[in-house]
């Protein structure tokens, strides 16, 4: 069998294999996260859920027919969690005026986890154009938000200005 | 930003056309409601009996009367004047929450002594854990020990209270505050509403509340506003659930009115409302305080709630305290918020339209009225007295017997993580309803108070005892 074979054999096997109790039990915790009523949850908890988290909350958002609450609330574990896939999903988010003003509200509000503050406003400033004045509003907030504090709530590694 | 003044001409471009809504009188209404909200007047009548005790300095012990038979008293403090905040011995700031320091009685019994901290909460008379600020309200019976001691009727007779706010209770106990966070320069409005008993247990067996839909049209897309919420039906489907909900516990839905919050402040909370800051400034209290006068929960339907201390982080009720000061309005905590996001979750079913699409029962994983009902019926549950069964961690949980609980230590699937572990866990684990379903002493995830909606798992069910409670509420007629 050579190389290739092998490696779509396994990549098949992976796909049909069964959720591991790590996976259930990761999904578990997403649910108790997107789902929680009158308590935030806060990005240590998403970051203590670590990358495992990652695959279900980008089901979450990504499903377009769901809950835009759930999948706010997905978006911000996502930006917690951090990385390059988070940070395209949050700004494309922001940016999609299909998507539920709830739902771009939180990705606009979660962008400082994810950029220097250079970098937010470059991404952000665009928005003060949008139609929808809610949207307006809320990059203004979020542009106005002192930067020693966006430094300080966010996680250490930010994109480059 | 390292320019303030280019933040706050961003500010204004972005909210130019924001102001064309609100313009001048904008400005007028923030300054009129940026100093704490003249004490707000009961609008229960009767068979409610109100006596109104007048405004008090912390630490004055006032008498009032009950008559025989009550199903419920009511303290209600609101700001006069003092501190809205208080620094704790770890710096952090928390609201200068108001209740009374004492309350005895007729025969001299302590109902509620705020210097001791109970432990079993379900034997506490009366059980107080709001951290509201400004007006704060307890409602007796809201424990299993409460409840038994009115189950013939509220000792009828003289009773006393001493006013009082958690910086007055740091110049009792020291310890409790930074120093220089205690004072006893509070004064409170103080009120005491009776709830008269009906039948043989005074908690009457039924009752109805009304609720008004407090609408912020520029939330949602396409706007929800008073003009169409009656031929809307999704906002009708969300009234039967929260309808069915309710009924749970005995309690059936009374008038149902429709108003929009006020342009100025709707406007405000268009892309959501921020729910940590809790000063008369803040978008929140500024939301509570358009709360219509009446008799009614005030239930207020935003396009989403945010906590600006978590950037990004979304929630989906907010109530101002528990309970709520029911009957007053507008205080800065006179209603509930709840996200209306999800409302409208399918947009257009197809094949038969909502009611089909969204069952004969309540579907709370698939029809977003349904799951937005639940959210409300969850918020009110708060401001009529209920506590989560089990808070998010698992070290805390409600003054009932009859909910079920489900502790950390003997229900999380990796107990090492719980709060108060050693070593200390980075981040306490959080109750999941999987965990709280598991039967045996791990319940409580099916109740409506448990502090997430799982929709595989929630029925909205009500225990007897919260059926009590809520029957007990003055805002329930």
């Amino acid at each position: 069998m050579n190389v290739p074979a092998v490696a779509a054999l396994a990549l098949a096997l992976a796909l049909r294999a069964p959720a591991s109790p790590a996976d259930d039990a990761a999904r578990a915790q997403v649910a108790r996260a997107v789902d929680a009523i009158d308590r935030p949850t806060t990005a240590e908890e998403w970051r203590a859920l670590g990358a495992r988290a990652v695959p279900v909350l980008e089901e979450v958002v990504a499903d377009r027919a769901g809950f835009p609450s759930r999948r706010a609330a997905a978006l911000h574990g996502l930006a917690a969690i951090g990385g390059d896939r988070a940070r395209a999903r949050v700004l494309a988010t922001a940016r999609d005026r299909a998507e539920p003003l709830a739902l771009r509200a939180a990705a606009i509000r979660a962008a400082p986890l994810l950029l220097h503050p250079r970098a937010l406003r470059a991404a952000l400033s665009p928005l003060l154009d949008d139609p929808d004045a809610a949207v307006r509003a809320v990059a203004a907030e979020t542009l106005a938000a002192p930067a020693s504090a966006i430094a300080r709530r966010s996680e250490p590694r930010l994109a480059a200005p | 930003m390292k320019h303030p003044g280019l933040a706050a001409a961003l500010l204004v471009l972005a909210l130019g056309p924001l102001a064309c809504t609100g313009g001048s009188s904008a400005k007028h209404d923030e300054a009129a409601v940026c100093v704490p909200p003249a004490p707000a007047e009961s609008h229960g009548a009767a068979p409610l009996e109100l006596q109104v005790l007048g405004t008090l300095a912390v630490g004055t012990r006032v008498g009032f009367t009950v008559p025989a038979n009550a199903a419920s008293v009511t303290v209600i403090e609101q700001l006069v004047a003092g501190s809205l905040t208080v620094t704790l011995p770890g710096g952090s700031v928390v609201p200068n929450a108001a209740t009374p320091l004492r309350i005895e009685d007729p025969s001299g019994a302590v109902v509620l002594d705020r210097t001791v901290d109970p432990v079993d909460p379900t034997q506490a008379k009366l059980f107080f854990r709001s951290t509201a600020p400004g007006t704060g309200a307890v409602t007796l019976p809201n424990s299993s020990a409460g409840l038994q001691l009115v189950s013939s009727g509220v000792p009828g007779g003289p009773w006393t209270l001493t006013v009082s706010d958690l910086a007055h209770l740091c110049t009792v106990q020291p310890g409790r505050c930074a120093a220089g966070s205690a004072s006893a320069a509070g004064r409170y409005a103080v009120t005491v509403i009776v709830k008269p008993g009906s039948g043989a247990a005074n908690i009457p067996a039924a009752g109805a509340l009304d609720v008004t839909l407090n609408l912020v049209p520029a939330g949602l897309t396409p706007p929800l506003s008073a003009a169409t919420a009656a031929t809307d039906p999704h906002v009708q489907r969300f009234v039967q659930t929260l309808g069915t909900l309710l009924g749970q516990a005995g309690i059936s839905l009374g008038a149902v009115r429709y108003v929009d919050v006020p342009a100025a402040t709707a406007a405000d909370v268009a892309g959501g409302v921020p729910v940590d800051d809790t000063t008369a400034c803040a978008p929140l209290s500024r939301l509570f305080l358009t709360a219509p006068a009446g008799r009614q929960v005030n239930v207020f339907l935003v396009g989403s709630l945010y906590s600006p201390q978590q950037p990004g982080a979304v929630l989906l009720g907010y109530d101002g305290e528990i309970p709520g000061p029911a009957t007053l309005s507008p205080t800065a905590q006179s209603g509930v918020i709840v996200s209306a996001a999800d409302l409208r979750v399918p947009a257009n079913p197809s094949g038969g339209g909502l009611s089909v699409y969204c069952g004969v029962t309540p579907s709370y994983a698939s029809c977003g009225a349904d799951r937005t009902a639940y959210l409300a019926a969850h918020e009110i549950g708060h401001h009529l007295g209920l506590y989560h069964p089990t808070e998010q961690h698992g070290t805390a949980f409600d003054p009932l017997v009859d909910t079920a609980s489900c502790a950390c230590q003997a229900c999380a699937s990796d107990v090492a993580q719980c709060e108060g572990a050693s070593p200390a866990p980075a981040s306490p684990h959080s109750m999941t309803v999987a965990e709280c379903s598991a039967g045996g002493s791990c319940g409580g995830g099916d109740n409506l108070m448990f502090w997430v909606l799982d929709s595989r798992h929630a029925t909205g069910l009500l225990t007897a005892e919260q059926g009590r409670v809520l029957r007990a509420s003055p805002a329930v007629y």
